[in-house]
């Protein structure tokens, strides 16, 4: 074993490591290795031949490991890349050495090359090819921008890096929607003229003069809606492709939003716009000037979002300064963050003014298959188009399309109504024009017009069914009329050329299953091995056949898409015209495959989507209410929202007892009182959430009775709270708690009493000790701990510094019981009921703040205390905690001293840190009561009543 | 017990090694150690089998001497000079530092990199171990070369304690974001579950639903695999990502934070943009890393030479290593190898 190195000597040696470190460089083996290299996007080491032999072979691996990375997407056969410095000090060598010539040389070196985009781009490049922009596609121009950083522009021959920023932002614009450009799309010559009216389009001719667009006042949204298939999204899709690169008569930015994306959620408006700027951040970023301005202002948005995102989180937590005005300032936060994107907008539309000498600049948002959100209750719409709104108050050039099947309900926007601009079928002339551009001859085309009209869905299924089929005279056997005079209702013309579509799936079983398949909605290997292939006559079938049919059914892209779960999902599209007819033809078999599915389900373990597909077939079977008693699971809403218009009218009634559905008002006159609380209470929730309580107590006023154990109780109390209403609010919670029966739900019984002790309080009155210590007997009963802390901490926030008593020893002990996940969950209640429990409780103290402290220290690097008291608390700190302080003007500093390794000294310290944050719990719910309440509370719970 | 980029060296010579094998699992089985051979799961692939048996020779650390890594690689390439370097390093276990009883409080990691200060990130690493953790998502910001990186050797320490958790890393190379387009993301991110990268979906639809579809690829992938995976996306900042490659960022938390894939899987983001993320505020659990203090380091470099008997040494060596850093120190990945360079020369 070797003597242990001196201390001079192993200073040295650290020295020297470190310097090695510095100045990494390569011997001349490895440097061929990296020549060979510098021309190869990805490559395998193992393979890679040096530019010149080698007198002694190296690992080229080994050689090269420093100089290069695993490449991303590769790592599946092992390929590395370069690292760009090292490759762009490379490329300058060759390019030195002998130009092109000599690059072309080193790449024929290595026969084995993985043709990437960025490869082909390159080798294009060293071929000496010629780059036109406006013929390159999105993939292409990537390429071309990773050959821009390796300094390749630098040696002539490639576009200019401005002109290629901007290709890449137009393609990039055109990617967002570009699955939406329909190359056969015909007609609609009206209705573009109305989106181009409505936008403020001008004539090329006009353009050209005055290099505006017009009408840029304020302007409601434009509502496109039209039937399924009917061709909206293909019309927005045509009407921007117009748009989005022409010189000739000016473009705008915009955004497309489909709320049929995940990343959309309309009750969180702030998702849509994030969604929006990170587009229109693409349509202009880059550049100097105003576009360089509109970056910073985009710059300037996105840590606005931060700030949003981080009050909104705190104005959830249960404890925090906001008090009862809480939701009006959750209301308040949201308006800033607004008009911020209307500021945002305003500097987007200058650049876009900026990069076509023009000015005038609309911006216009285009919300895609709103039919996705149209059903919910109009109060889950409530911030949406508050949101829209301030935006459009703020910044008038904004114009909103939305786009969605059926009549949206009615709304307004700064009290105006949308323009609406319904969608029919194709004229004749078009119609028939469009099949002949999707191969159908002239005299079929008119035959099959007459048989099935204009609809721009239906004319490419005949146009399909035309391509396997016969079709002069029209689609043979397709019964268009009944009793040769009344019309078969356009879905179930649709449903029979889906039908002939399937027909043509090759594999006889994959079509045998199809079909049926769609009663199903949702379809797995183990539904197809036991419940459609059972029923649909196939018998049993082995795993391994489930799962090629699986697969089969997978290739069908216009049938299904892949779900989570490994599952595949039939599209609504071509779903819902199949079922119709199904349930007309093969009542039977729907019903059959629905009783088998729910059996299937039943026995599984508890999944969101497959709990959901239970209950869609259970209320297709219109089953009686108790056999989905306790089924609900809190989340699974969000798969039900298709089933909506599937299931009938007392079906929806029980969805919207669960979810947001808004239902016809007489549905609210004629339910029963329990049923009417579910339906009201949610959009009272809804409404509270948006800040606005005189809209719920308006809702919640529309009946005055209540069940016993009602929930609206602690609604209206809240809202009654929130405006200042002590006394209504106290009078309503003493005639529930009046009539509140002996053997009731004990959760909602402690709201009640939290509620009215909050009442007492805001008005001064004694009772408020009284009222909590019922609480706090009630809340001894209950399931978790963190109520009977909240109402132990609130008793002594209201006693102060007297008659504490026992409290604080009560409190101790609770807070010690506490299981981490809950402290996690709650800790702004845990932070506050620290600072009444005081700094006489050490262990409690330090066995709680661990869990607590990176929030505590998050907060503290943001709030300015003054140095003054800082440096008290300083001088309050025993010695062996000062010893840790490093920064002691930062209080955040100040808190991990304190409680890196807490002492009984430094307890002080820590109370007063926590104190600093003035956190109260006026306007807050009781913590812990989640057994107690029922799922339509959850969905909007955190925020309406944190 | 290996550094990345030891690890990487290993990793790719074995598959080399290993693919052209008539039965793979049996040389890889013939040149383990018996009690780990025996756990070698059946019919995976080269470079599965291969992350597989790095994995068990990881968990079983210094059970035994030599440890089964050295073990595994001496047999594997007995002639080859730059392994037997690399079990040279291994060989002898971490200083004997005070052991925590929580991998997350570890400053000293069990391939001998030092971890020091952090407490937020390690509080926000730990309350992923809850089963519906408040705050399923972690990003963590910094100033370059402050340490955001280097959190992946914690969370692959971790996850030698918490072996029912297997890290998945992507780090965006520097200026090369522009070739990381969302396939080749989803496709990395697959392998390293275990999954099939042939079994991409193929794009037939609008880029934001494809995104959608490979998603939920990687979650299946990862619902499927057994284990419980934390996904960690390194260096995907504002000028590195695609506007491509978002969508599918944004789904994938997404699809992280819903139904039974959360109680499993988490995502972890260094020089992430959050604010492009629609998840509630709140859920998102974010840490600037300030740099470490030279207090902390000259606190770590005492405990390490007083458990090395060189106490003395100590002022010296605390001078040597911090020399040139200002305070706090920002460059955390040349501290860690300074801190490594003496954990080696000390023995």
């Amino acid at each position: 074993m070797a003597a242990p190195l001196s201390t001079g000597d192993l200073l040295a040696e650290l020295r020297r490591r470190t310097a090695a470190r510095e100045s990494l460089s390569l011997d001349e083996s490895s440097y061929f290795y990296l020549l060979a290299a510098s021309v190869l996007h990805v490559f395998n080491p193992a393979q890679l031949k040096p530019w010149l032999p080698l007198a002694k072979p190296v690992d080229p691996l080994k050689a090269l490991l420093d100089s290069t990375v695993p490449a991303v997407g590769w790592r599946h056969l092992a390929l590395r890349t370069l690292k760009v410095e090292e490759r762009r000090s490379a490329l300058r060598f060759l390019w030195n050495l002998g130009g092109r010539q000599m690059m072309k040389s080193v790449l024929t070196i290595n026969s084995t090359v993985v043709r990437t985009q960025v490869q082909t781009v390159l080798e294009r490049w060293i071929n000496g090819d010629h780059f036109d922009l406006a013929s390159m596609n999105y993939d292409e121009l990537i390429g071309l921008g990773q050959v821009y950083d390796w300094g390749i522009g630098d040696f002539g021959g490639l576009p200019e890096r401005d002109k290629f920023e901007e290709a890449l932002r137009r393609r990039s614009a055109v990617s967002v929607f570009e699955h939406l450009v329909d190359a056969e799309f015909t007609g609609r010559d009206r209705e573009l003229q109305v989106l181009r009216d409505y936008v403020g389009v001008v004539s090329p001719s006009i353009w050209q003069r005055l290099r505006s667009f017009y009408g840029l006042e304020s302007k409601p949204p434009l509502v496109l809606w039209g039937p399924g298939g009917v061709g909206k999204t293909a019309l927005v899709g045509k009407f921007l492709l117009e748009h989005v690169d022409a010189p000739e008569s000016g473009w705008f930015p915009f955004a497309y939003l489909p709320f049929d994306s995940e990343s959309l959620d309309i009750q969180q408006p702030f998702t849509i716009l994030i969604a929006a700027c990170d587009q229109l951040t693409a349509q202009i970023e880059g550049g100097s000037g105003p576009n360089n301005t509109a970056s910073a202002a985009v710059s300037s948005f996105k840590r606005l979002v931060e700030v949003y995102r981080d009050e909104r989180a705190q104005l959830q937590e249960r404890a925090n300064r906001g008090g009862r005005l809480r939701g009006a300032q959750r209301a308040a936060t949201e308006q800033s963050l607004y008009i911020a994107f209307a500021n945002l907008l305003n500097r987007i539309g200058k650049a876009a003014s900026s990069q076509q000498s023009a000015s005038n600049v609309p911006v216009l948002l285009v919300f895609d298959t709103f039919e996705e959100v149209y059903y919910r209750l109009r109060e889950d719409l409530l911030g949406f188009w508050r949101m829209l709104e301030t935006i459009q108050a703020n910044f008038p050039a904004l114009r909103v399309i939305i786009a969605g099947r059926g009549r949206p309900n009615p709304f307004t926007v700064n009290r105006q109504a949308p323009i609406e601009c319904p969608l029919d079928d194709l004229s004749s002339s078009d119609a028939v024009h469009l099949l002949t551009i999707l191969d159908v001859p002239q005299p079929d085309a008119v035959a099959i017009y007459r048989q099935i009209g204009g609809s721009p869905l239906m004319l490419r299924l005949a146009a399909r069914v035309a391509q396997s089929e016969k079709t002069s005279g029209g689609i043979q056997d397709l019964e268009t009329k009944k009793y040769w005079l009344f019309n078969v209702a356009p879905q179930v013309i649709r449903g029979k050329l889906y039908q002939r579509v399937l027909d043509h799936i090759h594999d006889p079983d994959i079509k045998t299953l199809a079909h049926p398949g769609m009663i199903l909605r949702r379809v797995t290997k183990e539904i197809i091995r036991d419940v459609l292939a059972p029923v649909c006559g196939l018998g049993h079938i082995s795993d391994e056949r489930a799962d090629s049919l699986f697969e089969g059914l997978q290739r069908e892209h216009a049938l299904v898409s892949l779900e989570q779960d490994d599952a595949l999902r039939y599209r609504e599209e071509v779903r819902h015209p199949t079922l119709l007819l199904m349930m007309e033809d093969r009542p039977a078999l729907v019903r059959e495959l629905q009783e088998a599915i729910i059996t299937f389900y039943e026995m599984r373990p508890p999944s969101l989507s497959e709990r959901a597909e239970e209950i869609y077939h259970r209320l297709m079977l219109k089953q009686d209410e108790r056999w989905l008693q306790g089924r609900w699971l809190p989340g699974i809403d969000r798969y039900l929202n298709s089933a909506i218009d599937e299931v009938g009218a007392e079906q929806q009634i029980w969805l919207a007892q669960r979810m947001s559905i808004e239902l016809p008002s007489e549905t609210y006159v004629r339910a029963d009182l329990a049923s009417w609380e579910r339906l009201i209470g949610r959009r009272a929730l809804e409404t509270l959430r948006v800040g606005d309580a005189l809209a719920a107590l308006a809702i919640l006023g529309e009946r005055k009775e209540r069940t016993p154990e009602s929930p609206l109780f602690a609604m209206e109390a809240r809202a009654h709270l929130a405006l200042g209403h002590y006394e209504e609010a106290a009078r309503l919670l003493d005639s529930a708690l009046d009539d509140y029966p002996a053997m009731g739900n004990r959760g909602r019984l402690a709201e009640i009493l939290w509620f009215r002790s909050q009442a007492a309080w805001q008005m001064g009155e004694a009772s408020t000790s009284g009222f909590l210590d019922q609480l706090i007997d009630v809340c001894e009963t209950l399931t978790s701990s963190l109520s009977v802390v909240q109402a132990l901490a609130q008793k002594l926030e209201v006693l102060g510094e007297k008659n504490a008593g026992d409290l604080r020893e009560r409190l101790a002990a609770k807070l010690m019981t506490l299981p981490l996940a809950e402290i996690d969950k709650e800790q702004s209640l845990v932070r506050f009921a620290l600072v009444q429990l005081g700094e006489n409780y050490p262990r409690t103290v330090t066995s709680l703040i661990s869990p607590l402290s990176s929030e505590v220290m998050r907060r503290l690097k943001s709030t300015k205390l003054d140095p003054v008291e800082l440096g008290k608390l300083v001088g309050l700190l025993p010695d062996s905690n000062r010893a840790l302080l490093s920064n002691p003007s930062d209080a955040a500093d100040v808190f991990a001293a304190a409680s890196t390794q807490p002492t009984p000294g430094s307890v002080r310290v820590i109370i007063e840190l926590l104190a600093s944050e003035r956190a109260t719990l006026a306007g807050a719910d009781l913590a812990g009561l989640e057994p107690y309440r029922e799922p339509w509370e959850f969905a909007s719970l955190s925020e309406a009543m944190s | 017990m290996l550094t990345s980029d030891d690890y990487i060296l290993v990793e790719t010579k074995l598959i080399e090694l290993v693919t052209p094998q008539a039965s793979p699992r049996q040389f890889v089985a013939a040149n383990l150690p018996e009690w780990i051979a025996a756990r070698l799961t059946e019919g995976l692939p080269p470079v599965l089998l291969v992350q597989a048996a790095l994995r068990l020779c990881e968990e079983d650390g210094y059970n035994a001497s030599p440890p089964s890594m050295c073990t595994f690689l001496l047999n594997c390439f007995p002639l080859r000079p730059e392994f037997k370097a690399i079990c040279d390093k291994i060989r002898t276990p971490p200083p004997a530092l005070p052991p925590p009883a929580d991998p997350f409080d570890a400053i000293m990691l069990s391939n001998k990199l030092p971890f020091l200060g952090r407490l937020a990130v390690r509080a926000h690493l730990r309350a992923l171990m809850q089963n519906s953790p408040p705050r399923p998502v972690v990003v963590i910001k910094g100033l370059g070369g402050a340490g955001k990186t280097y959190t992946t050797e914690l969370i692959n320490h971790i996850c030698r304690t918490h072996t029912d958790i297997v890290p998945c890393h992507i780090e965006v190379p520097k200026d090369q974001g522009i070739s990381v387009g969302p396939a080749d993301l989803a496709r990395d991110i697959v392998l390293q579950l275990g999954g099939d990268v042939d079994k991409m979906p193929a794009q037939q639809t609008n880029a934001d639903r494809w995104a959608q579809e490979l998603a939920i690829w990687i979650v299946n992938t990862a619902q499927k695999s057994g284990f419980k995976h934390w996904i960690v996306l390194d260096g995907f900042n504002k000028a590195e990502l695609r506007r491509d490659t978002l969508p599918l960022i944004v789904k994938l938390s997404l699809q992280l934070t819903r139904g039974m894939a959360s109680r499993s899987h988490r995502l972890i983001l260094t020089d992430f943009d959050h604010t492009s993320l629609p998840i509630i505020p709140g859920n998102i659990a974010i840490e600037t890393i300030p740099g470490l203090g030279k207090a902390a380091v000259a606190e770590f470099v005492t405990q390490l030479l007083a458990a090395a008997g060189r106490q003395e040494d100590a002022p010296a060596m605390i001078a040597g290593v911090t020399e040139d850093f200002a305070d706090p120190i920002q460059d955390l990945r040349e501290l860690g190898g300074r801190l490594n360079d003496l954990i080696e020369l000390i023995g």
